[in-house]
């Protein structure tokens, strides 16, 4: 009677540990395939395609189209974590190189701005001495 | 006993999971990284114009720290300190197009400055303009006031117009007779003559004497120079430029009227003064 009755541990404790233990271990086992990061990546890459980023940030940029090419082979290769890295690293880097020359641009803007006003008041300087 | 057995088992599995899964120590990467984030959030334009991205770097590093690998930690860190300087690089763009509209105001404001003065410049020229037309008025007004000036002192000089010009005549009372100095009575005439010839620069005079045919012709001529420089002295005296004075004595050889009567030979008995151009 008493060997009848299962434990209760046995009982209630047993679904749950193994449901817990898989929730770890898929947790720290090998990654699913990194769809959305290489997706991710490649619309970083798109976006920062650009005359300005071949201008100032051509580094960074190449180190993004090698980083996504390298992502794919892995991904081909079903090395899925290392995929997932690069892919992150990828997008990280186009982002930053587009980041990069738009910073430039707008200095250059800025530049522009500032020497053309420095042209007009010469200007002014010019014509309030011929008054 | 199996109870037991069970129970160790089940937890020495989930220990060795946990050991297998649990963080590994960071590296000097994700530290440099960290640092790198603290750096940046001191920052004030980081904080105000790109604080998305900054959250975005803190996820990675953060991610980075509970990473359970090597490569994992690696790779966030690198991903978190792009991110960071990725929310650099959007901030100084950021305050740059702030710059940029600033810039636009103060170019506004030059600009106005610049029109300000143009418009002003033009408003001088045109009052330039008219204020040279109404000197070119004022000029001929006083082109013809002083032509109208002239013919009244010449009128007041008794001039008389004749084909040689303006003529005056000294009459024979303004002489001592058979003498050349000029009498009082006659200098009126010659201030007004030396006052028209001080304000109408451009003219010259001709001084020429008369006599009536009383007394030889040498003597008469001699007479008649002696007094057309009598004259001409006098208005040396009285600062006219000798330069612009001619003499000429002329004796009995010109009578304007006959010798035969008293009268006639008062009027021959002359100095003439032309006034020419």
């Amino acid at each position: 009677m008493l060997n009848s009755v299962k434990p209760y541990w046995q009982r209630i404790h047993l679904p749950a540990l193994l449901t817990m233990m898989l929730v770890v271990l898929s947790g720290c086992s090998s990654a699913p395939k990194p769809v959305a990061e290489i997706s991710a990546a490649e619309t970083a890459l798109t976006a920062a395609e650009s005359e300005d980023v071949n201008k100032h940030a051509p580094v960074r940029m190449d180190r993004a189209r090698q980083k996504i090419k390298q992502a794919k082979v892995e991904l081909g290769k079903q090395n899925y974590a290392t995929a997932k890295r690069l892919a992150q690293e990828a997008q990280a880097d186009a982002e930053l190189a587009k980041a990069i020359a738009n910073k430039a641009e707008a200095d250059r803007a800025v530049s522009e701005l500032e020497n053309s006003i420095k042209v007009l008041r010469e200007e002014i300087m010019r014509a309030r001495k011929r008054q | 006993m199996s109870r037991i057995a069970n129970r160790l088992t089940i937890f020495a599995t989930l220990t060795l999971i946990l050991v297998a899964c649990s963080s590994v120590q960071k590296n000097q990467a994700l530290l440099d990284a960290e640092q790198s984030y603290a750096e940046a959030k001191q920052e004030q334009q980081i904080l105000r114009y790109a604080p998305a991205e900054l959250e975005r770097a803190e996820q990675a590093l953060s991610s980075a720290a509970d990473a359970d690998n090597l490569d994992d930690m690696n790779s966030l860190a690198y991903v978190g300190a792009a991110r960071i300087e990725i929310a650099r690089a959007i901030a100084a763009r950021k305050a740059s197009g702030a710059r940029l509209e600033e810039l636009g105001e103060v170019k506004n404001k030059e600009r106005l400055k610049a029109r300000e003065i143009e418009i002003q410049r033009e408003q001088q020229a045109k009052a330039e303009a008219l204020r040279d037309k109404e000197a070119a008025l004022m000029e001929r007004e006083q082109a013809l006031a002083k032509a109208e000036a002239l013919r009244r002192e010449l009128e007041e000089l008794q001039a008389m117009k004749t084909e040689r010009g303006m003529v005056m005549t000294l009459g024979d009372v303004l002489f001592s007779s058979g003498k050349t100095e000029l009498l009082p009575g006659a200098m009126s005439t010659i201030d007004k003559l030396a006052s028209f010839l001080a304000e109408y620069p451009e003219k010259s005079v001709l001084i020429e004497g008369h006599t009536d045919n009383v007394g030889s012709e040498a003597y008469n001529l001699d007479l008649s120079e002696r007094r057309a420089l009598s004259v001409k002295e006098a208005l040396v005296q009285v600062g006219v430029d000798a330069a612009r004075i001619d003499t000429l004595g002329l004796g009995e050889s010109t009578p304007i009227t006959d010798n035969a009567t008293a009268a006639g030979r008062l009027k021959n008995r002359r100095v003439e003064i032309v006034i020419r151009d």
